[in-house]
């Protein structure tokens, strides 16, 4: 009894555990694209970087992403710094009650935001505690374009097209491969075979 | 003399405008081919077994806003001898002609022979897609998932089209999100994140297509629709099926008849039930399936795909691939 009721608690305290883990996303900063400043054609701009630091504006909507609120989602720097988000208020998107997609932007220091080995990650989970604050609508500053990067996460090849292919396909050299459709001939060749001695088997009981 | 020197000047200074030009839309080419280049293999689950020799399809698709002159396939590999041929009946090859301006599906077939002496095992070969008047320059980088790869279908069991959208029902189902609008920046198209997201859960059970449609804002729309668009094949013309979010009223090519819809037009949400006889793959175990959303606000209407785009949503070859399961 004691150890079945052990044997629970040590199973609830692994899948509680498995539920908390937070998920992480390598992040990559790339220049601003066009887009980001068409806003900025109808409205006066409202957000603009600091000097010497860099605003990475952008969309976050990983599939596995799924977070009771805006506090379950941090970007972290390589030594364990956490960096609070501006998260777009009306940005924010819902699936079955918990936010699945939200566009945001954070501040970085110049020097972090130019350095390819900065480490800069996004971790997201109940277990993940952030102080991040909602904003409206962000209008990005052209004037501060330099200053302004797209962020993207994941493992996506950056290269560029140049030297990437389109697609890596495992091929399976299999010497018996030409021989697999003949497996589809043995319920049939097993059918035939019975018959046959069916067939012999009446045939000799009417002689 | 003068006029030799005018004429001079005009003919240098046109022949200038027309490399800057070219170099330009030389430049617009590959950075709308990275969205706009549909491409399929026709491996399943991305993989090939085989014993000396196999061969497969490359299927392409320009659902670009400009043809591309020059497109070649190689395929890398040190383990079998490789052989890429065009179609047959791609006419103008190498030149592969936008869908827009009259352009079809053409296709490479490889053929791979094994190297003598390559020992039983799995071996990875790369698909790079250049362009033939400088190999350097690569058209595209395609994920192998979208290439190559199938959305698994989990058996749908317990689905109730209730308009109450219940995570404990959908959750399993296929998620479909990440979608784009298709629209002009500066000189020429581009995918961008979509202003208005949209997320699909599909699913399936043998006489029915499920979908879960949860669509964010439009609570100023004056229209805001989802349309399901499936085929048996990806040659076949697909069946669309198009729901309204505010009304719930269903419109489809076919009829309507078995399609059962519930909206919850305050939570976003959309729950349809589709024969899959009326979509035409009652017994298929694999399907080209696409989801768009058309969203009206404020006199503007905006499209978003999951695949494709405006030249090429009635075409399944730029489609998922889903196949259902047991």
């Amino acid at each position: 009894m004691r150890t079945g009721r052990f044997l629970c608690g040590l199973l609830s305290l692994f899948f509680g555990v498995a539920a908390l883990a937070a998920e992480t996303a390598d992040l990559r900063l790339l220049p601003a694209p066009d887009r980001f400043f068409e806003a900025a054609a109808e409205s006066a701009p409202n957000t603009a970087p600091p000097e010497g630091e860099v605003l990475a504006f952008g969309l976050f909507n990983d599939p596995r992403l799924s977070v009771t609120g805006i506090d379950r989602i941090a970007v972290m720097t390589r030594d364990g710094t956490q960096i609070p988000l501006a998260v777009e208020k009306d940005s924010v998107f819902y699936e079955f009650d918990r936010i699945v997609s939200l566009r945001f932007y954070f501040l970085v220091d110049a020097d972090l935001a130019d350095d390819a080995e900065a480490g800069l990650a996004l971790s997201w989970g109940e277990d993940v505690a952030a102080s991040n604050s909602e904003v409206e609508k962000v209008i990005l500053d052209p004037e501060a374009r330099s200053r302004i990067r797209a962020f993207q996460w994941g493992n996506a090849d950056l290269a560029g097209p140049a030297d990437t292919q389109i697609a890596d396909i495992q091929v399976i050299a299999d010497s018996s491969a030409g021989y697999y459709f003949l497996w589809y001939l043995l319920p049939m060749a097993i059918i035939f075979a019975l018959l046959t001695i069916r067939k012999l088997a009446v045939r000799r009981a009417s002689e | 003399m003068r006029r030799i020197l005018t004429v001079s000047v005009v003919l240098s200074a046109m022949f200038l405008g027309a490399s800057v030009a070219q170099a330009h839309l030389c430049n617009d080419v590959f950075a709308q081919a990275q969205d706009n280049l549909a491409v399929k293999v026709d491996i399943r689950d991305g993989q090939l077994r085989i014993g000396k020799s196999a061969s497969f399809r490359v299927y392409l698709l320009n659902t670009m806003d400009r043809d591309i002159v020059d497109i070649r396939l190689e395929v890398l590999s040190d383990q079998f001898k490789t052989t890429v041929t065009p179609a047959p009946d791609w006419q103008r090859y190498p030149y592969l002609k936008a869908k827009r301006s009259g352009g079809r599906k053409e296709y490479f077939t490889v053929r791979l022979d094994r190297n003598p002496g390559v020992p039983d095992g799995k071996y990875d070969i790369s698909l790079r897609l250049y362009n033939g008047q400088n190999r350097r320059q690569s058209f595209k980088s395609v994920a192998l998932d979208s290439a190559a790869g199938v959305c698994g279908l989990r058996k749908a069991t317990a689905i109730a089209v209730d308009g109450n959208a219940d995570a404990n029902e959908w959750r399993s189902a296929f998620l479909c999100s990440d979608f784009y609008e298709y629209r002009k920046t500066g000189p020429y198209y581009e995918n961008r994140p979509a202003g208005q997201q949209t997320r699909v859960r599909v699913t399936a059970d043998a006489d029915y297509l499920y979908c879960l449609f949860t669509m964010q804002g439009g609570q100023e729309a004056q229209s805001d629709s989802a349309a399901i668009y499936v085929a048996p094949t990806s040659d076949a013309e697909p069946v669309k099926v198009v729901v309204d979010r505010l009304s719930g009223e269903v419109e489809c090519d076919k009829g309507r008849e078995g399609i059962e819809v519930k909206s919850d037009a305050n939570r976003g949400t959309l729950e349809c039930k589709i024969p899959r006889k009326l979509l035409g793959i009652e017994k298929a175990s694999t399907f080209y399936g696409n989801f768009t959303r058309t969203l009206t606000a404020n006199g503007r209407e905006v499209i978003s795909f999951w695949r494709g785009n405006t030249y090429s949503e009635l075409d399944p070859i730029v489609y998922g691939v889903f196949a259902v399961g047991e």
